[in-house]
């Protein structure tokens, strides 16, 4: 492997490691596959068409790198069989209420778990292009551009994407403000019940 | 609003701040990140992984092409076996002092009579294989291929048995001259019996089919390992072994069965009675030389009017010898041949690997065999000089200076 190409990709990992690693993290839940994207995200450089690009041949590596990163995690959260299905009982073991409190804390992170598993519900192509929008800020030009789609095109899939993310998250959502505001209470609602069936 | 901003007012409409109760759960995503000891881990592995892509992808190749050299049976097992033993050999040439027991998982490992595993080779754009293996104490392995070809290892005995169930042929190669170090360091499970604890890492918890597993990492004589570890029973459930002397090739380990009753009469080195024996020359397991890779340079060019590999990877080589090897139901002196130059392939190959650190640098372009333009040099360790190999195959040190 050339020395010089391993050196480039070592220190644009160095620099947009962190960021890689972070919007993977974001899209899959948990560090052990986000670890796995990073990787895949930096080797792909040195590998197959990836070794081709010239560092000079990419304007703004940081979008990029995230861009890539967003793609290969929903590519991952789709091959992943057990994809682990977040359940109501982690939120109801923490009995302290309150904002920022413990309880609250998780609760959010259940439903960032939540909003994962709705995007893996949606085609690939909207899955992505909603994580590229909302989870990393990225531009309709940027996203168009990396998925060689029309910019109105993006805006077309985000309306509906949105709406369709609604219409599975609604009834959680009902579920979920019960949940979280009453007594701790281990019996499923029919709700939820519904959504795991 | 002109027509083609129509997707900037858009955009502008689609901000998370606007997005209603949805946007409680796109903020709630974008509020959950990675702990910093998450990323300190995450960062140390890519940093070793982009470390180990320094070294050539040579052995992952050989390996494989071993399989897929030509697609006759034949040609397939015999380079297999001869592959193995070569091999066997180069990692001889990295070998340290091996070491003491790696705690409680590694004390499981030690104790195990018998064993049955899945072993899976790959490695980056790679096709992954697969093979079944048995281990019976002491020292025993028996592995099964995708072709369903079967390789029986004995290191107490120093021999290798290689059967073709399909064609009913089988050799059996003799590998005591070794050193004893070297022989017992040819199978996976002796590899993990030898590791030491005090400088793994652990890498937490995770569920394997229903199994949680506690993970360890450890790097040692120059290999990555990590294991995880059934947390009821310190039992291995999956193990990945990185071999740096193979590049970026790395072996996972899993579905393992400890402890099953395996019949003695599978590890024996005798070829059965109704299988035909092919003879296998004498294989040469010394270190590789700078001979090895001029022989290797020279078998190519000659058979190639007078061309060179592009590259010193086994694909490359592969390409010029392909269809060279006859075609036919082989007699004993195709396969003969065939060995021959596939040890002599490999030495010449593992020279290149256990140099490649070493400023090696291989040019040919518009070379021909004959000529006098350098092709290959490398600056051997502790070497003031530059060790040059010329198109007509002559060697010289050369000075910096000078080159």
């Amino acid at each position: 492997m050339n020395k010089e190409r391993i050196d480039w990709v070592t220190e644009l990992s160095e620099t947009y490691g962190r960021m890689v690693f972070s919007s993977a993290y974001k899209v899959l839940g948990n560090p052990q596959d986000a670890e796995d994207v990073l990787q895949e995200v930096f080797l792909k450089l040195l590998g197959g068409w990836g070794k081709r690009i010239k560092p000079d041949a990419v304007h703004n590596w940081g979008a990029y790198l995230r861009v890539t990163a967003v793609r290969c995690a929903v590519d991952l959260l789709r091959r992943k069989p057990n994809f682990r299905q977040e359940s109501w009982d982690y939120v109801r073991e923490i009995e302290a209420p309150g904002e920022n409190s413990p309880r609250f804390l998780a609760s959010q992170k259940q439903k960032a778990g939540f909003l994962r598993q709705a995007l893996n519900q949606l085609p690939e192509r909207d899955s992505k292009i909603f994580a590229m929008r909302y989870f990393e800020d990225l531009s309709y030009d940027d996203i168009a551009g990396h998925l060689k789609i029309n910019v109105n095109q993006v805006g077309v899939i985000l309306h509906r994407t949105r709406e369709r993310l609604k219409e599975i998250l609604q009834p959680i959502e009902s579920s979920f403000d019960r949940q979280t505001s009453a007594a701790p209470d281990r019996s499923r609602t029919s709700e939820e019940e519904a959504y795991h069936a | 609003m002109p027509k083609n901003n129509n997707h900037k007012y858009l955009e502008e409409q689609n901000n998370v701040q606007d997005m209603g109760e949805l946007g409680e759960w796109v903020e709630a995503v974008r509020s959950d990140e990675p702990s910093e000891a998450d990323w300190q881990n995450a960062r140390s592995s890519l940093a070793a992984r982009l470390q180990s892509e320094s070294k050539e992808n040579v052995f992952m190749n050989l390996i494989r092409n071993a399989f897929a050299f030509q697609c006759r049976q034949w040609t397939k097992a015999v380079g297999f076996a001869v592959v193995v033993l070569v091999v066997m050999a180069g990692a001889g040439l990295w070998d340290r002092s091996a070491g003491l027991a790696f705690a409680d998982v590694i004390e499981h490992i030690r104790s195990v009579q018998s064993l049955i595993f899945t072993s899976s080779v790959e490695g980056p754009n790679q096709p992954k294989m697969t093979f079944q293996a048995q281990y019976l104490e002491p020292g025993r392995q028996r592995t099964i291929s995708p072709e369903g070809n079967i390789l029986v290892m004995d290191m107490e005995q120093g021999k290798s048995m290689s059967l073709i169930p399909s064609a009913k042929k089988g050799s059996i190669l003799d590998f005591s001259q070794l050193p004893q170090k070297q022989q017992s360091q040819t199978n996976f499970v002796d590899y993990l019996r030898k590791l030491q604890s005090g400088a793994e890492m652990i890498l937490g918890h995770k569920e394997f089919d229903g199994v949680t597993a506690k993970g360890f990492y450890v790097e040692q004589d120059g290999q990555k390992y990590t294991i995880w570890a059934d947390l009821k029973t310190g039992l291995p459930v999956w193990v990945k072994i990185e071999m740096a002397m193979y590049g970026d090739m790395s072996v996972i380990l899993t579905d393992f069965q400890f402890n099953p009753d395996l019949d003695e009469s599978l590890f024996e080195i005798a070829l059965p009675t109704d299988y035909e024996e092919i003879k296998m020359p004498v294989v040469d397991v010394s270190e590789p030389t700078e001979q090895d890779l001029i022989d290797l340079l020279r078998m190519i060019a000659e058979k190639n009017q007078g061309e060179f590999p592009s590259a010193l990877t086994m694909q490359d080589v592969a390409k010029l010898l392909g269809g060279k090897i006859g075609d036919g139901e082989p007699s004993q002196q195709d396969i003969q041949d065939f060995s021959a130059q596939f040890v002599k392939l490999t030495r010449g190959l593992l020279f290149f690997q256990k140099n490649s650190n070493n400023d090696w640098h291989y040019q040919t372009d518009g070379v021909k065999l004959g000529d006098s333009d350098p092709i290959c040099w490398w600056k051997p360790a502790d070497s003031a000089t530059y060790r040059v190999i010329y198109a007509d195959l002559t060697a010289a040190d050369v000075h910096s200076n000078d080159f």
